[in-house]
């Protein structure tokens, strides 16, 4: 075989696999429809480089956590914790806000930014003098360190109902979040006022944060529900893997990309014009810099996964377990070249790598910045694990791209192996941008 | 025998929050009895070697000794300092940094390193504003040695506040609070009689929807008395223990006092079952009030309890351990808000007579007493499992604020040494 681009890693493809059927029909792991050419489609390309290895995308990579002194700046234009590299452990806390009125939720916004300023900065704690308990936890010692810390605030849906009045203020697309077909949703562990997602090197700084932030809010705001994750490393390299075994965001837009993130990331303020059969909204003039933040809590079957081939399960996500190679491909970052697989005989048509992103003109509008940690949260009442993953994706707009993507995916063969139970939509807020600045400054002004 | 660990578990833990050390000769002795033997090893003076820099560089290394109490210290400038106290003596020994007032039993402290073994160290970090301070050295038994006194000059840096001060209050400041607190149980107790004569006539006669509405107002009144704080011990456990793990009030056979009563009225049960229980409780409480003369609050307790009974209130009542078929644990909530109220007053002097002010505290448990009162409908109280989300968050919110504000007057109201 021969190869006018050594980047293309597909071209054998439709030789070998013309033994497949047609497009895998129907969900269900019990289709029998065995695209068998994956492997053959692989041989002699052994040798190509991976493709664009020095691009590899912020977010899949984990960060570095040997520096307890690590800070990642929290001022700016935008929220730290959404193109930061990932770090190695997350809690994600919904709240709801108990404040009775404009005024004390604007002291709540202003006391959480004091706080996560202090935190994600380190240092000592003033004391509290002889008088009270001690101001800080101690979790960390007597200095605080930053440890990677970062805290991105996140306001949902009822935040705008009537208590405050903000509802002319809403995020044009912000909603409770939808239930789609699969969905078996536990409506308390759904949606919430606002949404803290913590995220640091180490899970003594996640957890001292959450601490001092609960402690220092618990008048203001009380927690709805909490889901708390970690990132794997590499195994052995590349993109991390969620607890399915396979690499997770692979297809992930690079956060170096100033473009990309413009367009895939950050929302603007203004007219946004109708797409993809979603009608024209405008969005308020605060929303510049913030981004829609979908959390779905999606529990993994994984003893039932853990009884299904490999062959299946490599068909149903569309790319190889061992190197995260889509199966027309080699390397993990190999361009799928759904093209010139049209009919599903390597990736099925259902796959859910070919559904969530099929690579065709204008699915450019589809993509969307993924920040998935996973979660273990030991066992349910069976003695069933109870493992999976915390889907975290940033949007400019959810309803052009995660919402379209996740009605792609209605149906898909992997719907049998996992249960979305919980999550819900948020607006990240645009960023804290110096020291007089407070969190939703804009949004209250 | 039932397993009643749950609830008497719990009560041991509060029983010992405090440092027994505190001021107190017992615990004092056998502090020093263990660590006699390391001074030889630790040597005399010096910091310790993790001692950690204040951030703006201002450390001290004190002496803590019978006659070389502050020396190492010769003040400097405003801002945040590390003291590090080395105890030269050869007992354990508490080190406060205090005002160089004129009259010491006035000065306010800002800094407190308690328990130092002999040749042990301990250190801390005050932000210290211009004026004059001195270490003070104490020891149980001993008058307090009082060192050098140090200026502090200059501003404080930009953006750092002075550690917040206190004048002590001591043993002696508490007995007339005490007092004042004493004789508000003996009036409940005497109430709480009266009430669950009532009852138990009700039951007597057979008027159990009578019996309903005064078993809920003699719990009520039980409920201010701060009993689930360990107040009354085992009587406190004949009177309004909680069922034993894996039961309920109905069928732990064992189990006496307002739960059981509770269990058997609101099943239907007729009078006849249920007059043996209250005819206990009457006796009981008569118990509980001949013994309490005897059985005197702790100063230490004062404070603790104006803190720690809204502390129940979370762990017990609005987690739904306390939930009775009566549906009334709202009812107790508010109880505890009340019993919060007594010696909140009773301290109230001693706190105003120091400066601190209380509104926050008083705002807070009155927006809890009022979102409370909004549950009580002429004696119906709303079932806690009846909130919504949002009632529940608000009512959490609510406690959680009085429980982080009243914590601070715990800690003032811990009776302290005079300098």
């Amino acid at each position: 075989m021969t190869h006018a681009d050594p980047d293309t890693t597909a071209a054998s493809t439709s030789t070998s696999t013309s033994t497949a059927a047609g497009p895998a029909a129907g969900p269900g792991r019990r289709t029998f429809l065995r695209s068998v050419a994956g492997a053959a489609g692989v041989v002699g390309l052994g040798t190509l480089a991976p493709r664009g290895a020095g691009a590899t995308t912020a977010p899949a990579t984990t960060a570095p956590t040997d520096d307890a002194a690590r800070a990642v700046v929290f001022h700016g234009p935008t929220q730290a914790g959404i193109l930061t590299p990932l770090q190695k452990h997350a809690a994600f806390l919904a709240l709801d806000v108990t404040a009775g009125s404009r005024a004390e939720l604007e002291e709540l916004f202003r006391t959480l930014t004091d706080r996560v300023r202090f935190l994600t900065t380190g240092g000592t704690p003033a004391g509290a003098g002889p008088g009270a308990p001690p101001v800080d936890s101690g979790v960390l010692g007597p200095d605080v360190v930053p440890g990677g810390l970062t805290v991105t605030a996140s306001v949902g849906a009822s935040l705008f109902d009537d208590r405050f009045g903000l509802a002319d203020r809403k995020p044009a697309r912000l909603r409770p979040m939808d239930t789609f077909p699969d969905d078996a949703l536990d409506r308390a562990r759904c949606d919430g006022d606002l949404l803290l997602q913590v995220c640091a090197d180490d899970v003594d700084v996640v957890v001292h944060a959450v601490r001092d932030i609960a402690r220092a809010t618990r008048g203001a705001m009380q927690v709805r529900w909490r889901q708390d994750g970690f990132a794997s490393p590499p195994r052995p390299s590349g993109t991390p893997r969620n607890l399915m075994g396979f690499k997770d965001g692979t297809a992930n837009p690079s956060t170096a990309d100033p473009r990309a993130m413009r367009d895939v990331v950050w929302t603007k303020a203004g007219p946004v014009a109708a797409v993809d059969g979603l009608p024209a909204v405008v969005e308020p003039a605060w929303t510049t810099g913030g981004s829609y933040h979908v959390v779905r809590l999606i529990r993994m079957l994984v003893e039932f996964w853990d009884r299904v081939s490999l062959h299946e399960q490599e068909n149903m996500i569309g790319r190889r377990r061992d190197t995260g190679a889509p199966l027309t491909g080699t390397h993990e970052l190999d361009d799928p070249h759904l093209e010139r697989d049209p009919t599903g005989d390597v990736i099925q048509m259902d796959a859910h790598i070919r559904l969530a992103n099929p690579r065709s003109p204008g699915s450019d509008r589809l993509r969307m910045l993924r920040r998935p940690y996973n979660y273990d949260a030991g066992t349910d009442a069976n003695g069933n694990l109870d493992m999976g993953l915390v889907f975290v994706a940033f949007n400019q707009d959810l309803d052009r791209q995660f919402v379209a993507v996740q009605k792609r995916l209605a149906g898909e063969p992997l719907v049998d192996y996992i249960s979305p139970f919980g999550g819900g939509y948020y607006f990240a807020l645009p960023g804290v941008r110096a020291a007089d600045d407070w969190y939703a400054s804009r949004l209250l002004a | 025998m039932p397993d009643r660990s749950g609830p008497s578990e719990h009560q041991q833990r509060r029983r010992s929050r405090r440092p027994a050390r505190r001021w107190s000769a017992p615990a004092l002795v056998v502090a020093s009895g263990v660590t006699l033997g390391l001074s030889a090893c630790t040597g005399g003076s010096g910091a310790p070697a993790d001692a950690a820099p204040s951030p703006t560089g201002l450390v001290a290394a004190v002496s803590a000794g019978q006659s070389d109490c502050g020396a190492g210290w010769s003040g400097g400038t405003a801002g945040t300092w590390r003291i590090d106290a080395t105890n030269t003596s050869t007992g354990g020994m508490d080190v406060v940094v205090a005002d160089a007032a004129t009259d010491m039993t006035r000065a306010r402290e800002y800094l407190e390193l308690e328990a130092i073994g002999p040749g042990g160290a301990a250190g801390g970090e005050v932000t210290l504003g211009p004026g004059s301070y001195r270490v003070v050295c104490v020891q149980a038994d001993e008058e307090p040695v009082l060192g050098p006194v140090v200026r502090v000059t200059g501003a404080l840096p930009a953006g750092t506040t002075a550690t917040p001060g206190i004048v002590p209050i001591t043993q002696a400041d508490l007995v007339p609070a005490v007092k004042h607190y004493e004789s508000w149980v003996a009036a409940h107790l005497a109430l709480l009689s009266r009430q669950v004569r009532t009852l138990d006539d009700d039951v007597a006669r057979g008027d159990l929807a009578a019996a309903r509405r005064d078993w809920l107002t003699a719990h009520s009144t039980y409920g201010t008395l701060g009993g689930a704080y360990d107040a009354f011990g085992d009587l406190g456990d004949a009177i309004d223990g909680l069922p034993a793990t894996g039961s309920t009030a109905l069928t732990d056979h064992d189990l006496t006092g307002f739960r059981r009563a509770e269990a058997l009225l609101w099943a239907g049960r007729p009078a006849s079952a249920v007059r043996p229980v209250t005819r206990a409780l009457v006796r009981d409480v008569a118990a509980l009030r001949s013994g309490f003369p005897t059985a005197q609050v702790d100063p230490t307790d004062l404070g603790i309890r104006a803190h720690e009974i809204l502390e129940d209130a979370v762990q017990v009542q609005l987690s739904g351990a306390a939930d009775g078929p009566s549906g009334t644990t709202l009812a107790e909530v508010r109880a505890g808000v009340v019993g919060t109220g007594a010696p909140l007053d009773a301290l109230r002097p001693l706190l105003k007579a120091r400066g601190v002010d209380l509104s926050d505290v008083d705002d807070a448990l009155a927006t809890l007493d009022h979102t409370l009162q909004g549950y009580d409908h002429d004696g119906r109280w709303t079932p806690r499992t009846d909130l919504t989300t949002a009632q529940r968050e608000r009512l959490d919110a609510e406690v959680d604020t009085c429980v982080e504000r009243l914590a601070t007057v715990a800690a003032l109201a811990d009776p302290r040494r005079a300098l």
